[in-house]
């Protein structure tokens, strides 16, 4: 074979085989080692938690299709005044809230992503962006409902399971909230691993060639964007149910902006990335905020700058090098 | 026999830039049709009509009996068009058998029967799309569209700057493709010598229009023709 090597377009990596096995060990444990360990955080620990599943679903819709988002908190605002409402004036079960929720989001993705998903680029930002504003409105005038700017609350949750309350500490929310993030990776996980995953990477590196292979390509983008807002609007509810409260300013660009950046902090298309960053942010955000109330987003801004200038993989990516770095002391340690 | 490919006075291009104009040929099921023509005649520009990615301003164009005309490019791949495009476009994150699995369908070629048809794919199947060698990437690309179960292939230009060993290899294959039957052809190539040894029928455009067709073998044999039309450079860098 000639030894021409390809001139092909580099493409960041996606999650690679040696990622799976013992290497999902570290993070679910390191989730369930916390809940031991810093009892006293539980509240911080689990809006990480929700934070890691809002960026997961903005991975799916960004990082793996490639669409442009900027209103992806339309899908978690919706999801958590849904899952309120539902608490409110349907049921207080918080499963039942959870799949209500998770169920009107995705129809919310699904109608939308049939209209807008047919523009590309800069019109579909705006789109987006529009879809965002417009929900963050309506919620605004269904004062009598939503609250209004005074948010809603009065949310009262029934045990988890009917044997497990919502305690002030934050025991059950954090573990509740675990076990539906560790539900929704797996399924991603799976999902992104199958031949629709996989073709959903191939439409974002080149739609032209998808269509003539055959992929439904509109379809695929309108089915990944559906499972994201699905899977925003539980990000939402959880965040709802666990903190009692609704308010706008979770519908609005700057929640949409946060998710963004805590994904590229993380690194997109590596699910994991999603973990990185959420953890890294609200731990950033929680300690800056703690030095200086006012100015904590100076930290935020200049980590989020180092990162893009000097990290093309995001925090994945030291965990990248630092584990290629560990193969290869390993490989020289070990007597052959 | 049936008629695998018909166009009809096709005038196609890119806008409103026409690159074909008033193009007329038939096909027959199971035959191979080389297209021939010096540089920007609208060999590529034929394909990409074939496939959807042109703005067709008058004439006819079919496959199998179906009119293509309005039909989006994804059902004509499933219509039984297989397209292996002339800068390859394997997606280079996704592993040589990724990139297969996402083309695959029920009445496709089997994953092993396209590795049995390139080994050398078979050996790098986890390796990803990016990391390929040229013609290890023109070989995928092949192998992609046949596991799509392609009733008619495209092929524009697959030998283009490969080794000769490794053209060699790929010329092989197309011909094992060709005899195994069930699949109509249609390459485009430079190497004028190539596509006709591969075919039965040729033409050979010449500004957008039909300027020769024939069967292969006669204009194979016809020098003056070749060197009137593809110019005696193209066919001598061919030999």
């Amino acid at each position: 074979m000639n030894p021409e090597r390809s001139r092909a377009t580099r493409s960041p990596p996606a999650e690679k085989p040696h990622a799976a096995g013992w290497g999902h060990l570290l993070p679910w444990t390191a989730a369930l080692a916390f809940y031991f360990l810093g009892a006293d955080f539980l509240g911080l620990g689990t809006n990480a938690l929700i934070m890691v599943l809002f960026a997961l679903s903005l991975d799916l819709v960004l990082g793996y299709a490639g669409i442009i988002t900027m209103g992806h908190a339309a899908f978690f605002g919706f999801g958590a005044y849904a899952a309120g409402l539902c608490a409110i004036h349907v049921t207080n079960d918080p499963v039942t809230g959870l799949l209500i929720a998770t169920a009107a989001a995705g129809i919310l993705g699904f109608v939308t992503g049939t209209l807008i998903l047919h523009t590309k680029g800069v019109t579909l930002m705006m789109l987006t962006l529009a879809i965002g504003a417009l929900v963050a409105e309506v919620a605004n005038h269904l004062r009598d409902y939503t609250g209004g700017d005074d948010g809603l609350h009065g949310i009262r949750m029934a045990p988890l399971l009917g044997a497990f309350r919502f305690d002030l500490w934050g025991h059950t929310a954090y573990l509740y909230t675990l076990a539906v993030l560790l539900a929704w990776f797996a399924l991603a996980w799976r999902i992104m691993r199958s031949p629709f995953g996989r073709s959903l990477d191939g439409i974002r590196q080149n739609v032209r060639r998808m269509r003539a292979i055959g992929t439904p390509v509109w379809w695929r983008m309108v089915a990944v964007y559906s499972l994201g807002a699905a899977m925003a609007g539980t990000a939402g509810a959880l965040s709802a149910q666990t903190t009692r409260a609704v308010g706008l300013t979770a519908l609005e660009l700057l929640a949409s902006g946060t998710v963004l950046m805590v994904l590229i902090l993380g690194g997109t298309r590596r699910l994991y990335g999603a973990f990185a960053g959420a953890v890294v942010y609200v731990v950033v955000q929680d300690f800056a905020a703690q030095v200086d109330p006012f100015r904590w987003m100076f930290v935020i801004g200049a980590l989020l700058m180092a990162v893009v200038l000097f990290l093309e993989n995001g925090l994945m990516g030291i965990i990248d090098f630092a584990a290629a770095r560990a193969r290869s002391l390993w490989r020289e340690q070990t007597p052959r | 026999m049936n008629t695998a490919v018909a166009a009809s006075r096709l005038v196609a291009g890119y806008g409103e830039t026409v690159v074909l104009d008033d193009v007329s040929f038939e096909l027959e099921t199971g035959r191979a049709l080389a297209v021939l023509g010096r540089n920007g005649v609208g060999k590529s520009t034929l394909l990409n009509t074939l496939m959807g990615f042109t703005t067709v301003h008058a004439g006819q164009i079919s496959a199998f009996g179906q009119p293509l005309n309005a039909m989006p490019t994804h059902h004509r791949s499933r219509a039984g068009i297989g397209y292996v495009p002339q800068e390859r476009e394997i997606f280079p994150s996704l592993s040589a058998m990724e990139n297969l699995r996402v083309a695959a369908r029920a009445r496709g070629w089997p994953l092993a029967d396209v590795f049995s048809l390139f080994p050398l794919l078979g050996q790098r199947r986890e390796s990803s799309g990016g990391s390929l060698s040229g013609g290890e990437q023109q070989m995928l690309a092949i192998g992609r569209a046949l596991v799509g179960g392609p009733r008619l292939l495209l092929l524009d230009e697959p030998m283009e700057g490969l080794a000769p060993i490794v053209v060699e290899t790929l010329y092989q294959a197309l011909a094992k493709i060709r005899d195994a039957g069930g699949i109509t052809m249609i390459l485009v190539e430079q190497h004028a010598e190539l596509a006709l040894s591969l075919s039965q029928e040729a033409i050979v455009l010449e500004r957008g229009r039909i300027a020769y067709r024939g069967p292969s073998a006669e204009l194979a044999r016809d020098e003056s023709t070749k060197t009137r039309l593809l110019g005696v450079g193209g066919v001598e860098e061919a030999k």
